[in-house]
């Protein structure tokens, strides 16, 4: 689904990314690891074409229904539409734009893509208010702005709640846990467990092994000075848990 | 009327391009003389009851026909209705200047908004009317103008409100409709005990043929009145308020809206003055630019000496979509007294790219990202307006700023 081959990015000159190479295949968990700085969150903002970011090689190669796409042709936009989605680590805080229209302008656009009608506004609203009462989202966050005045945890339920409104075939979950408390965790770990499926592909980016304990993932892979340095599976997020990553660097 | 006396310590900041900012002088004696001194030859319109209008033409003027008539205040309910009103403007021997005063009598309580069509049917228009809102008057007033004739021109509008004790106003200008015009309005207001209004001003122009109209004006600028010319070329927009707090406990309350494209310039003026204790004031004016547009603010609050627990803010906030616009920003405290709450601030920047970025991750196109985020940026200069029908009208005015 997700092929990544020598990709070297940078920003403001610095380089982040340097040779990083990646294969995901549909309905697999991969989850990266990596000390602070080591260029995890950077992978994902490169994945959905962040402006700061600039890729000076390499290629990210998308196969979606047998069809291969290159992101780093395509605009932010048109790689969601494809069926990318990222849960951001700080999601912005917008003014004057309330969560339903947010939430509604983006389903819209979804459905335009897709050619199909647009959910009614009240059928629309029916399916998000499910959804945030599964996620434990107060009611009244569809006439707030939108993630103006959330909570961390908030912000994170609202995240993931775009994700299970769009489903998405492949999904960077960018440290979804941090900030969350523990209820919190245990809601969303369930969400994506229930939203996994064969074809739909995972890319989460953490610090803690306590979400893995919960998403089981099938590869883990460390990431450091802007490449995997080590990839194996569940049994190397538990080491790294105990041990740190000083026997790895 | 002011007391100048109370006005001694107040001082502007020197600006350039004050060529058409009255002074502070300028305003009190000239203006209020002038309203005083033509007093008389106001057409009168008193909203006598719930459902009638009369309005008094108590001059011999050449273009006023009925000595008095009546219209259904329902009929004025809609912008269409309120322009067959203002034919009366229309007739051959019209002069340059229209003058007329609009009373809303004591205890009456207008739950329909008026529309006031300022129409623009020659080069140089001039109106000048008044407002007397009476004690314990409530109405919503919608200001719009309306361009009659192709040529390029110079539409000029005096305001002069007075707010009696414990009445209300809830009035919104809008001149998007008018293109190829050289906009200045000038608004004066005072307000007396308890006294509320809330000011709304939207400039939603577009103007395409600029240029021509530019060229126009400066070929017809020798004739223009000393008052105006100064404002020829370089002035498409110019919006000067000043308001009076004469009252104890008197409450104004001003958002502004310019939203300009193209090569066109907007000039901002707004002062107020807490002359009594216990009043509130707040100036929020917004400015979106795109292309070359070009924007000044510039704005005061005074707090006179013994106008203690005041509470004032100012802010400005500007949007540039271009690099090629050009803001400019003043925004100015003046405080006499101890025990008050004031504060003011300015921020220009651009479209924030975090913000773009996280809509366009979603699936929103570029366009309707920015789209969006403009909307939201000047959804805050909404809050005033709690007349539905007004409020549909600037949505729709808004909308089409970005077809």
């Amino acid at each position: 689904m997700l092929k990544i081959t020598d990709l070297h990015a940078s920003i403001d000159d610095k380089k982040i990314l340097t040779g990083l190479n990646l294969n995901i295949n549909p309905g697999e968990l991969h989850c990266i690891m990596g000390p602070n700085g080591a260029g995890k969150s950077t992978l994902s903002k490169i994945l959905t074409k962040h402006p700061d970011y600039s890729v000076s090689s390499g290629s990210i190669e998308y196969t979606l229904n047998f069809e291969k796409n290159n992101l780093l042709n395509m605009d932010a936009n048109e790689i969601s539409l494809n069926g990318v989605f990222l849960a951001m680590q700080h999601p912005v805080e917008i003014g004057g734009i309330s969560n339903f229209q947010f939430l509604k302008e983006i389903t819209k656009s979804h459905c335009l893509h897709q050619g199909v009608a647009a959910t009614n506004d009240e059928d629309l609203k029916k399916i998000i208010l499910n959804l945030a009462e599964k996620l434990k989202l107060p009611s009244d966050f569809l006439d707030r702005s939108i993630n103006d005045g959330f909570s961390g945890g908030e912000k994170k339920r609202n995240e993931v709640l775009q994700m299970l409104l769009l489903k998405p075939n492949l999904i960077f979950l960018d440290e979804l846990d941090s900030g969350l408390d523990i209820d919190g965790l245990n809601i969303i770990a369930k969400s994506i467990k229930e939203f996994q499926n064969s074809e739909r592909s995972f890319l989460l980016v953490t610090h803690y092994h306590r979400i893995l304990e919960k998403i089981k993932p099938d590869f883990v892979h460390v990431l450091y000075n802007g490449k995997f340095i080590k990839s194996g599976d569940y049994s190397l997020a538990k080491k790294i848990e105990d041990q740190g990553y000083s026997w790895l660097i | 009327m002011v007391d100048l006396n109370l006005l001694k310590d107040s001082k502007q900041l020197p600006w350039k391009s004050f060529s058409l900012h009255s002074s502070l002088k300028d305003v009190c004696l000239k203006n209020f003389k002038t309203i005083d001194k033509k007093d008389k030859e106001f057409f009168k319109i008193h909203l006598s009851d719930k459902c009638k209008v009369e309005i008094k033409y108590n001059i011999s003027n050449p273009f006023t026909k009925p000595e008095e008539s009546f219209t259904e205040l329902k009929k004025l309910r809609s912008k269409k209705d309120f322009a067959s009103f203002n034919n009366i403007f229309d007739d051959k021997q019209q002069k340059s200047e229209l003058c007329f005063l609009l009373s809303v009598k004591e205890g009456q309580k207008l739950s329909h908004p008026i529309y006031i069509n300022l129409p623009a049917t020659q080069e140089y228009q001039n109106f000048k009317y008044g407002i007397d809102m009476q004690k314990n008057s409530f109405a919503n007033i919608y200001e719009t103008y309306q361009k009659n004739i192709k040529k390029a021109c110079i539409h000029n509008v005096n305001s002069f409100i007075s707010m009696q004790e414990n009445s209300c106003l809830k009035f919104v200008s809008e001149n998007s409709k008018i293109s190829a015009v050289t906009s200045t309005r000038h608004m004066y207001n005072y307000l007396h005990k308890n006294s509320q209004f809330y000011l709304n001003y939207y400039s939603v122009e577009n103007l395409s043929n600029y240029d021509n109209a530019k060229n126009k004006l400066e070929a017809q600028s020798s004739s223009v009145p000393d008052s105006v010319s100064d404002s020829v070329p370089e002035i498409s927009s110019l919006y000067n308020v000043h308001t009076f707090l004469i009252g104890e406990a008197a409450n104004f309350f001003e958002q502004a809206l310019i939203l300009a494209k193209n090569k066109t310039n907007r000039q901002h003026y707004s002062n107020i003055y807490h002359l009594k204790p216990y009043g509130q004031s707040s100036q929020l004016h917004k400015t979106m630019l795109d292309d070359s547009a070009k924007s000044i603010f510039n704005a005061l609050i005074f707090i006179g000496s013994n106008c203690h627990k005041v509470n004032s803010h100012q802010l400005n906030n500007n949007l540039s979509f271009s690099k090629k616009t050009k803001i400019i920003s003043q925004p100015q405290l003046q405080v006499k007294t101890d025990d008050v709450k004031a504060t003011h601030g300015s921020t220009t920047g651009q479209v924030q790219a975090e913000e773009l970025y996280y809509l366009q991750s979603r699936g929103i196109s570029f366009a309707k990202s920015k789209q969006l985020l403009k909307q939201a940026f000047v959804k805050e200069t909404q809050d005033n307006i709690t007349n539905l029908i007004i409020k549909k009208d600037i949505n729709n005015i808004l909308k089409g700023y970005d077809e």
